[in-house]
């Protein structure tokens, strides 16, 4: 069952067309990476999903809810955080994290406790009387989230929370995902640092120029495109007759001795992991390491955008 | 070959402009530029239709208007002065503010452009622009001239008033960007130091002249600083012969030395202040201030074993920060603000009462009423533009919009707090007028009368610079669009209605309305105080008589037509909030 449904919808400004009739579905609990370059489209969707935007065709619904008929109530269901965060400098993060409360009609009598729990998960509870404008930007980002926290939405919609950030920050926010994720949140996260989602996301969505160029697991992705992938693998009896037939196997594209380790190019579509490891082993090969590389998301967005950017 | 490489040389030699070029070819390629150049240049169209009109009156057209030209390069030339005075400082005192807000400023400090040059770049990126906008009237001035009655010398000094007064205003407005920290503040008080600098010095010789009543030194130094403002140095030359000779062009020079000298000096300060001044990231002084004073009063407090309680929103949260973390809607902060300038203002004005004669004391009260009044407006013009292109600039907008709060209650909150300005700003009107009660300088109705006008004028310009803002996507358009609107409605519709009293009514009697007070007259009595100038001044010349069965049935009925247009503005305001804030501001 999709938590969120996005069917042909279309953004236009003026006579720019910048969402092409896009469809896709989320299910809930899911961490949906929107990947794409600068200009794809990727705001703009979000933007519609965050009733700022009315979109120019298609429907849109979160929870079966119809973004367009009654923004009301999907704006009590959704947490929205802009890339440029949104912070009213001139508060303290309690007024700050009050402010929001008060927006979003919480009861008076929870407000500290839910500000304390929000401000707890995201690291901050030591700033609570801290002046906004005195806090770093990664602190900035971690009170953005600690806002759209306070109404337990069901839907966060992240615009690349991670830009500007610096790499403590972005593991710090990557953990922080990954628990809002196990807490049941389903997060819609728009990004054009591939290797960030693809250690994040459950499902990534892959916009260019407008249109949806694929969808669904990464997994499903790779598989779709027979992309090549890398095994580093270590072996305790490496002869030039166990290499050659390695390389002699159906789906193996290349094997490179490396200092300590094989380096061995296959297609995911032809051969699964698994199978490798087993057929090394009936090979007679001892291993020691198997070790397959990340999924390379450069070359799937390279390949489904063929090169081209914004 | 040789002639190429001159050329080369010649133009390594000249000295490049980029930032001029830059701002040039933005303005250039803006729609809005002609647009509006086309608007004044019809302004200007019907301004001398309107004089050529009453100076021919019932005359033959081809005969007696011969000799008529110099009225009519008069009329031109107050037109473009007073549009000047008033757009020059609309359109140059955000251009480093601007970039200040959008923290470029300190980037193009880092270019090895000078500050200096950055500064001139600026200046003369709008100064050019006036200036093609100035060159809309030189057609209309060969055809005055060409009816004769004005010699060359009178004409180039209308021109070299003009071209003054818009250097040493974007000079001034410039200076004032550079030290401002937002265009908000950079708007008003360039207003405010354009009345004092061309009003002050002159206002001072003739209180000089009231409190001592003969010649001093304090007198000759105010009436040579009041050559600071251009159209005071040269009013004496506009209706002499002259003749284009050495002498005139000395005494040109000496006339306007004080005027010519204050731009190098704007523009040095404006130098000083683009780098010292290039990075206020943090809040305003005013506010900074008041919070110290907290701050040192909690202390207190915590030392006499009182607890101050947090102040927290409980609902309506864009009311509770507009009300308690902005300088000038806080109850408190605008206590401490107002206090000093109410006790100045009683004190200045009880000191005028008591020292000068009461013809003079009579002009300073009314002058003290009106520069309240338009500093007032002024003010809440700037604050109601910035309204929502606040919240847009600081990029807050789009998240406020994802709350429960809808458009038109942001909107209706966030001018809770202009409210409470607009209270503190009529409480220092209202003290005026009664002073002018009290020291009988006015009689009760005209009292009752002005300050029925101050109650109802200030929301509605508010409301006109909130609805500005919310349709301009920036603060600056918003803030030069409610200029126009303004400057339409207050000088507009008065001259366009002098002009057709000229045309199709009996012109001679245009000044003389208590010979004959007829319905006519009542209707365009009326009409004149469609304008609050225009109903202002009718107030302080005893011109309203019974009317429509009332003894203030013009000023009454217009006051419940500007009631009726406040009402309007403001259901139209929360019409358009609704519309116009989901306009995105960038798009991915």
């Amino acid at each position: 069952m999709s938590f969120v449904t996005i069917s042909h919808l279309r953004v236009r400004y003026g006579k720019f067309e910048a969402v092409k009739d896009i469809s896709f579905e989320i299910p809930k609990g899911e961490l949906f990476g929107f990947i794409g370059p600068n200009g794809a489209g990727k705001s703009s969707t979000i933007k519609v999903l965050a009733t700022l935007l009315k979109p120019s065709g298609g429907t849109v619904t979160i929870g079966g809810v119809d973004v367009v008929k009654n923004p009301a109530k999907i704006r009590r269901n959704i947490g929205y955080v802009p890339d440029f965060f949104g912070v009213y400098e001139d508060l303290t993060v309690r007024e700050y994290l009050h402010f929001f409360a008060a927006a979003y009609e919480i009861e008076r009598g929870k407000r500290e406790g839910l500000i304390g729990d929000a401000l707890a998960l995201t690291d901050l509870g030591g700033k609570i009387d801290a002046p906004v404008d005195g806090l770093s930007r990664g602190m900035k980002q971690r009170l953005s989230l600690a806002r759209v926290l306070l109404h337990d939405p069901e839907l966060l919609l992240l615009d690349e929370p991670a830009s500007g950030l610096d790499p403590r920050a972005r593991i710090e926010m990557r953990e922080l995902l990954k628990e809002l994720q196990r807490l049941g949140k389903t997060i819609i996260i728009s990004s054009h640092i591939l290797h960030e989602l693809a250690q994040l996301c459950t499902r990534i969505g892959i916009i260019e120029a407008g249109q949806m160029m694929a969808e669904g697991p990464l997994e499903e992705i790779f598989r779709r495109l027979n992309l090549m992938r890398v095994v580093h693998v270590q072996l305790v009896n490496p002869t030039d007759a166990l290499i050659a037939a390695i390389r002699a196997m159906p789906g193996i594209s290349g094997v490179e001795p490396q200092a300590d380790r094989l380096a061995i190019q296959w297609r995911e579509g032809e051969l699964a992991v698994e199978d490798l490891h087993d057929a090394i082993h009936k090979l007679g090969g001892r291993i020691r390491m198997f070790q397959p590389e990340a999924l390379d998301m450069e070359t799937a967005f390279m390949k489904l955008t063929e090169g081209k950017t914004a | 070959m040789i002639a190429g490489r001159r050329k080369l040389s010649f133009a390594r030699a000249m000295p490049s402009f980029p930032l001029l070029g830059k701002e040039l070819l933005e303005i250039a390629s803006r729609r809005r530029t002609y647009v509006i150049r086309v608007v004044l240049a019809l302004l200007l169209l019907v301004a001398f239709a309107i004089a050529y009109q009453q100076e021919l009156g019932d005359g033959d057209p081809l005969f007696d208007m011969i000799g008529k030209g110099g009225f009519l390069c008069l009329r031109l030339f107050e037109c473009l002065f007073i549009g000047v005075c008033v757009f020059m400082p609309a359109m140059t005192a955000g251009v480093i503010t601007v970039e200040k807000e959008q923290g470029s400023l300190v980037l193009l400090l880092l270019t090895p452009m000078s500050p200096f040059g950055l500064v001139l770049q600026k200046c003369l990126g709008r100064v050019l622009s006036t200036m093609a906008i100035l060159m809309l009237a030189l057609p209309l001035f060969s055809i005055a001239y060409a009816y004769g009655g004005l010699d060359v010398e009178t004409l180039f000094l209308f021109i070299y008033v003009l071209i003054l007064t818009c250097l040493q205003l974007a000079a001034l407005s410039i200076a004032v960007s550079a030290w401002c920290r937002t265009s908000t503040g950079a708007f008003c008080l360039t207003y405010i130091l354009e009345a004092v600098l061309y009003m002050g010095p002159y206002l001072m010789e003739q209180l000089s002249y009231s409190f001592y009543q003969s010649s001093s030194g304090g007198i000759h130094f105010w009436k040579l600083a009041s050559g600071i403002f251009p159209l005071q140095a040269f009013r004496q030359q506009f209706g002499r012969t002259l003749s284009f000779d050495l002498d005139f062009v000395c005494d040109v020079l000496t006339t306007s030395l004080p005027a010519l000298l204050s731009i190098p000096v704007f523009l040095l300060l404006a130098r000083l202040f683009i780098v010292r001044r290039a990075d206020l990231s943090g809040s305003n002084p005013f506010l900074r201030l008041f919070r110290f004073l907290d701050a040192t009063f909690q202390r207190l407090d915590a030392r006499i074993g009182r607890t101050s309680s947090l102040e927290l929103p409980l609902m309506n949260p864009v009311a509770w920060r507009e009300l308690n973390r902005r300088s000038l809607s806080n109850w408190r902060y605008l206590v401490r603000l107002f206090v000093p300038v109410y006790s100045v203002a009683i004190l200045a004005m009880v000191l005028f009462s008591v020292n000068v004669d009461r013809e003079w004391a009579d002009t300073l009260q009314s002058m003290a009423y009106y520069a309240v009044l338009a500093s007032g407006t002024l003010a809440l013009m700037a604050l109601g533009a910035g309204l929502i292109a606040g919240e847009r600039t600081h990029q807050t907008l789009d998240v406020l919009l994802t709350t429960p709060i809808s458009p038109r209650q942001i909107l209706t909150q966030k001018a809770s707090a202009l409210r409470r300005i607009q209270g503190a700003l009529l409480a220092l009107v209202l003290l005026t007028i009664w002073f002018d009660y009290y020291m009988g300088h006015m009689d009760a109705t005209r009292c009752l009368v002005r300050a029925a006008a101050a109650v109802v004028f200030l929301p509605c310009f508010t409301w006109i610079a909130i609805i500005c803002g919310i349709v301009s996507p920036r603060r600056n358009q918003a803030m030069i669009a409610v200029v126009i609107i303004s400057m339409i409605w207050l000088a507009g519709v008065p001259l366009l209605l002098s002009g057709l009293e000229s045309i199709f009514g009996d012109h001679r009697n245009y000044y003389y309305y208590n010979d004959y007070y007829g319905r006519e007259e009542t209707f365009f009595h009326a009409l004149q105080a469609s304008s609050p100038v225009g109903l202002l001044l009718m107030n302080d010349d005893h011109e309203f008589r019974v009317a429509w069965g009332m003894e203030l049935g013009v000023p009454f009925v217009a006051l419940s037509g500007y009631l009726v247009l406040w009402m309007c503005l403001r259901a139209t305001a929360r019409d358009l909030a609704g519309r116009f804030l989901r306009r995105s501001v960038s798009h991915g």
